[in-house]
């Protein structure tokens, strides 16, 4: 049984589907389950009302009568009882089997697949593609920007997904599937997005030479992480196969000066989540209002511009690696350290960019907030 | 006085003893002397009623706490390309203006947590076996008390410790682990304040309450029934509390020992669960969910046994299937032990998910045999519409509606979709409350005049019965439309294709709140200054409905000896009652069911 | 295990009645002999309770010994089995002198009642005497110690402090146990003193010896997976 071909059947919904799923399931590994569904609900459904009927007609039909007694009936009868315990558990039975394919359908990725690396950590995701680009473009949904994620529509993608610190869990709803992230393991998740419709939407993006056809999905947390559980999204774009081509194989930062490198590690290692570069806060302290400006922390410490530039380079050093050491005042202390995850080089350029935030370009004017690295936004 | 003679030499009790013959809740020579009365009784009427009050307490803070989650839903929350905050209601209302959305996830996240752990732990648990099984358990075995009077009311102190402790901690700002305190997340968060500490400590003290009631129930039941009754002469609520007594003896020492390594976890790092230093998230997960699964059996049986006494009552026809419901509770304690892992589909290995798929079907077929049964009874009765029996109706609607929306959830494949989205959220609370609350409801209202002696106002309540069922299926059945389109739970705020639908659901919680105002109005007019109410209203035929409304402190004037069943509706006029008002069924000539 | 029915055995009524022969059952219950057995089954009721208690330490063991089984074989080394077989020894002993008084409370034996109740607390009391200065404290101060505070130079394992964690927390709480055991076996020796127990009455010293019963099985489970398997 051809699980793709059976979801693909029911890309066609009807309205009861609509209701419940808005947009067919949209990637092979979904296999038949909005069927699997809906076999259920009608199956629900059906003895539902035949309960609920028999109910509603037996609380009309033997009201109480003033002066009427009940009647008299059997108690029990075996044969009844083995009857709609029997019945029902070989509903059951199929059920069951019938989720058990889709399950492993779910579980087991296709032989040749898209390696894909992701990282889920409090409150953002981060993916490694399999030519090691890192994902860099971001989109804003709901409250806050996220991160987009490129597919081909023609690759079936494997992801293996580790977390920084506590448990997540990646979701596409459109797929139907999702799969705890856990830190001290990794887990894979598997997925072949559907063809792009025919009334799909188009876009060009920086990078890519001509205009394409995408989808985008919904890629949420199902997993409850902390305070920004509800902003830590993305979007899974699919795209053609030469755009994602192209996408992929880009190479950046080759040429670039030490602050694009800081900039493009501000995406990529996920310090966009908590903080902003155009002055507003978020989780923690805004980057633009960092380097060279005075501070107060929460240990009644201060910082400010006599210090000298070498006292902001030790403490935006020392809130990387050891973050709890210098909280300012007013924010929580709720930073992971990034001891062992980041080199001396990539802390270098995320000074820089921290300097290039206030001061500009070496010569220029104080830089731009936008983080279109790469790749512009959606 | 005719005592049946005990079998014991010499027992001196018997000798020129007088037991009280006014109500239990006659009140002492003065104030202080009736305090220190309900404080040190070992009645377990008394100790009955004070759970009552101490769960609806819970119950009204946990129903706040729902409030607030479901006001803060009632808009996505949404940043401005110049930084404005929009949407964020509790900040507004707490007067809070200047949060980032960062900090006002965060209140939401504790508003959410404690709805959750007030709920489960302080209300919804001990819920009808602390209260409605304490005081009706020995009245409907005919017996003076529980096997433990005093192990009873240290129980109860045991509960009140737990349940402050819980208190203090949100008193000191609340917790945001969610109430399953999945780890590393709870034993990392909040490193800097006690407030996890207590509210776990308060779970694992409460649990001591939950497992020396369980053993009490277990031990009443085996050796205190009057002469005459045997184990198939037990109305079914006794058969529910005593397979719920067996689940809470031996489920909830393993959320003591949860409890306790996670409090030991976030004290001495002691690193059983702590990825960083070797331990294992998912092993807390199991150990967690190995008591939290058999949990909600314990919430819903006793209100299955409700629903088994009420549907009988109501329709004045004796119970069909016996026998399968009676068994079925055991089947169901059993199976219930078996299942844990449906609630980690997403994170274990696939032979072991399909083994507790596999097992999570099988407990569907004892509750569908239930359910079949109860509806059967109605079947030729004579069935009237009282507030008890309009909320035993409901029952059968909305438990129905969360049972069928448990197979989905069973269902591998759909799992994987459902897991962690509100689909889950309407599901257990169409059975938690659309099956223990209501039947909690249709019991106190049957029963509130036994434990009371007074009437309650029928017009009131069942508005109160409109306002509750139409407010509760507003709120929640929207929600699986949530679930299934794609929304996980424990969010602050989310994609506006989901707006209309939150707003539908928090104006429900309104409706819902506002009907159990009014029947918190109906038993505190009842108490005022409702009528003496008959000693059986309703022509049940169960022991309690022997005694006087409200009982004697010793229950029984003598011991009760047992001439018929708890359902013979059909040949036995129900005591204290009118034979005219309760007219029996003819009976064919020779034939003798 | 029935009672003997002191009346009948002395026909003397005018003999002044001691404590335990003044013993009234509880005025729910239709007899004495049915008060004993309820107890009897909620004492073997709540040590169920104990037993689920320690087997989800026991399966905490199990995990971890099949994740690192490296650092559990390194860990059994460190404990010193002559002091764990001693501290077995003392438990058995003690639930057969607990045993052995309840047999004195049927025949009325009310010296060696006493007698066998103190030597069992001073068993209860080495136990814990030993485990403490023997084995916690001088681990702990060489730094083999659980989680976080582990500070052993010489782990031959990097996660050897779970080992420790295992180790304390399993041997902690039964000592625990064992400390609310002497706390009860005493209070049933003061009430021995005021003669309650006798052949009619001795359900204390019955539902105290079954706890104490569990508290040495399950040290009887503990020390081999911890002391003996390598």
């Amino acid at each position: 049984m051809d699980l793709a071909k059976l979801g693909a059947l029911t890309a066609q919904l009807g309205p009861v589907e609509r209701l419940f799923f808005r947009t067919p399931a949209a990637s092979d590994s979904s296999g038949s389950v909005d069927s699997l569904f809906m076999f259920i609900f009608w199956l629900s459904v059906f003895f539902f009302t035949l309960l609920m009927g028999l109910m509603v007609y037996f609380c009309v039909r033997y009201r109480r009568r003033p002066g009427v007694p009940s009647q008299l009936t059997v108690q029990h009868n075996t044969p009844l009882e083995l009857t709609w315990s029997i019945v029902p558990l070989l509903l059951l039975v199929v059920m069951f089997l019938w989720g058990f394919t889709d399950f492993i359908n779910a579980r087991v990725a296709p032989g040749e697949s898209e390696a894909y690396t992701l990282r889920a950590q409090k409150w953002n995701w981060s993916i490694e593609y399999p030519t090691g680009k890192l994902s860099t473009d971001r989109k804003r949904v709901g409250a806050t920007d996220v991160p987009v994620f490129y597919v081909s529509e023609d690759r079936p993608v494997q992801m293996r997904m580790i977390s920084s610190d506590v448990v997540h869990s990646f979701w596409v709803p459109d797929f139907r599937v999702k799969r705890d992230v856990f830190p001290n393991r990794y887990t894979s998740y598997w997925f072949k997005p559907h063809a792009i419709g025919p009334d799909a939407e188009t876009l060009s993006i920086q990078g890519v030479d001509r205009e394409f056809a995408y989808e985008d999905h919904y890629i949420f947390c199902a997993e409850y992480c902390g305070d920004q559980h509800s902003e830590i999204a993305a979007i899974l774009r699919v795209v053609p196969d030469d755009v994602y081509e192209q996408w992929v194989n880009q190479v950046v930062g080759a040429d670039w000066p030490k602050w694009k490198v800081g900039q493009y590690l501000y995406t990529t290692k996920g310090c966009v989540a908590c903080h902003k570069v155009d002055g507003t806060r978020l989780v923690g302290p805004p980057w633009d209002k960092t380097w060279m400006q005075p501070h107060t922390f929460a240990d009644g410490s201060t910082l400010d511009p006599s210090d000298g530039e070498d006292a902001y380079a030790n403490y935006i050093r020392q809130s990387i690696l050891e973050p709890s050491a210098k909280i300012v005042s007013g924010f929580p202390n709720q930073m992971q350290s990034y001891q062992g995850q980041i080199k001396e080089k990539e802390i270098d350029a995320i000074i820089a960019y921290m300097q290039y935030l206030k001061e500009g370009e070496p010569g220029g004017a104080p830089g731009e907030t936008g983080s279109d690295t790469g790749g512009g936004g959606g | 006085m005719t005592t049946i003679q005990s079998s014991g030499a010499g027992d001196l009790t018997q000798a020129g003893h007088e037991h009280e013959e006014w109500g239990y809740l006659t009140p002492k020579s003065s104030m202080i002397a009736t305090v220190i009365d309900w404080a040190t009784t070992i009645d377990h009427k008394k100790i009955g009623v004070m759970y009552l009050f101490a769960v609806f307490t819970m119950f009204f803070l946990g129903g706040m706490a729902a409030l607030a989650v479901r006001f803060e839903l009632i808009e996505p929350v949404r940043v401005a390309v110049d930084g404005t905050i929009t949407g964020q209601q509790l900040p507004r209302l707490f007067g809070l203006d200047e949060m980032s959305v960062a900090e006002g996830d965060q209140l939401y996240n504790r508003f959410m947590t404690l709805h959750g752990a007030i709920m489960v732990f302080m209300f919804i648990v001990p819920g009808i076996p602390a209260s409605l099984g304490n005081f009706f358990l020995p009245l409907m075995i005919g017996a003076k008390d529980v096997a433990f009077p005093r192990l009873n009311l240290f129980s109860w102190y045991i509960y009140l410790f737990g349940s402050i402790l819980g208190i203090v901690a949100i008193i000191m700002g609340g917790i945001d682990t969610g109430w399953t305190f999945y780890t590393p997340y709870s034993t990392t968060t909040d490193a800097q304040y006690w407030r996890v500490f207590f509210m776990v400590l308060g779970v694992f003290i409460m649990g001591f309450a939950g497992i020396f009631t369980g053993l009490n129930f277990i031990v009443t039941v085996h050796k205190l029934r009057a002469p005459g009754m045997g184990w198939f002469d037990m109305p079914l609520f006794v058969w529910a509390i005593y397979a719920t007594a067996l689940i809470q003896v031996l489920a909830t020492p393993v959320i003591g020992i949860t409890t306790l390594l996670l409090l030991f976890e976030r004290l001495f790092n002691v690193g059983i669960f702590d990825p960083a230093i070797g331990g294992d998230p998912v092993l807390f997960q199991h150990f967690f969910w190995f008591y939290s699964h058999p949990v909600v059996y314990i919430m819903i049986l006793p209100a299955m046994g409700i629903i088994s006494e009420c549907i009988t009552i109501f329709s004045r026809k004796p119970i069909f299937g016996y026998r399968a419901i009676a068994f079925s509770s055991l089947a169901i304690a059993g199976i219930a032990f078996l299942v844990w892992g449906h609630h980690l589909f997403t994170s274990e290995g696939a032979l072991i998910a399909s083994i507790f798929s596999a097992l999570t079907f099988l407990v569907a077929i004892p509750t569908a045999v239930k359910v079949f049964n109860w509806v059967a009874t109605l079947y030729k009765g004579s069935i009237s519409f009282e507030t008890p029996m309009l909320y035993t109706l409901a029952f059968l609607f909305t438990f129905t509606i969360g049972g069928l929306t448990g197979l989905p959830l069973a269902t591998l494949a759909t799992d994987l979709h459902l897991h962690d989205t509100y689909f889950v959220v309407a599901h257990f609370h169409y059975v938690m409350f659309g099956g223990m609350v209501i039947a909690f409801l249709a019991g106190l209202h049957m029963w509130w005049p036994k434990m009371f002696g007074k009437e309650y106002n029928e017009f009131w309540a069942r508005v109160g019965f409109v306002l509750v069922f139409v407010g509760f299926n507003m709120t929640f059945f929207i929600q699986f439309l949530l679930g299934t389109q794609g929304m996980p739970r424990r969010y602050a705020s989310y994609v506006d294709e989901f707006t209309i639908y939150h707003q539908i659901s928090t104006v429900g919680s309104w409706i819902l709140a506002l009907g159990f105002f009014v029947h918190l109005f109906v038993f505190i007019s009842s108490l005022a200054r409702g009528r003496r109410a008959h000693p059986n209203p309703w022509g049940g035929l169960t022991l309690e409905w022997e005694t006087a409304s409200p009982p004697i402190t010793h229950n029984f004037h003598h011991e009760p000896l047992i001439t018929h069943g708890p359902y013979d509706f059909d040949t036995v006029v129900p005591p204290q009652c009118d034979p005219a008002d309760y007219p029996l069924p003819e009976r064919p000539q020779g034939n003798d069911h | 295990m029935t009672a003997i029915d002191a009346q009948t055995a002395s026909p003397d009524l005018a003999r002044p009645r001691r404590a335990w022969e003044r013993y009234v059952h509880g005025d729910h219950w239709r007899s004495s002999d049915e008060e004993f057995d309820g107890q009897k089954i909620g004492m073997w009721l709540f040590l169920t309770t104990e037993v689920l208690l320690f087997s989800g330490l026991f399966c905490a063991y199990a995990v971890f010994r099949m994740l690192y089984p490296d650092a559990f074989a390194n860990g059994s080394h460190y404990l010193d089995w002559r002091w764990g077989s001693l501290n077995t020894l003392i438990l058995l002993l003690s639930s057969y002198t607990v045993a052995k008084s309840i047999n004195d409370a049927q025949c009325n034996r009310q010296g060696l009642l006493k007698i066998n109740l103190f030597i069992t607390i001073v068993c209860a009391l080495a136990f814990l005497a030993i485990k403490f200065t023997l084995e916690y404290v001088p681990k702990w101060s060489v730094g083999k110690r659980p989680g976080s505070f582990f500070d052993y130079p010489f782990a031959a394992n990097e996660h050897e402090s779970i080992w420790w964690s295992i180790y304390y927390t399993a041997t902690g709480i039964h000592a625990m146990h064992v400390l609310v055991g002497a706390g009860l076996l005493s209070w049933l020796l003061w009430r021995s003193f005021k003669g309650l127990y006798g052949p009619r009455h001795y359900n204390g010293l019955e539902i105290v010896g079954l706890y104490w019963h569990i508290v040495d099985i399950i040290w009887i489970f503990l020390f081999p997976l911890l002391y003996l398997i390598h």
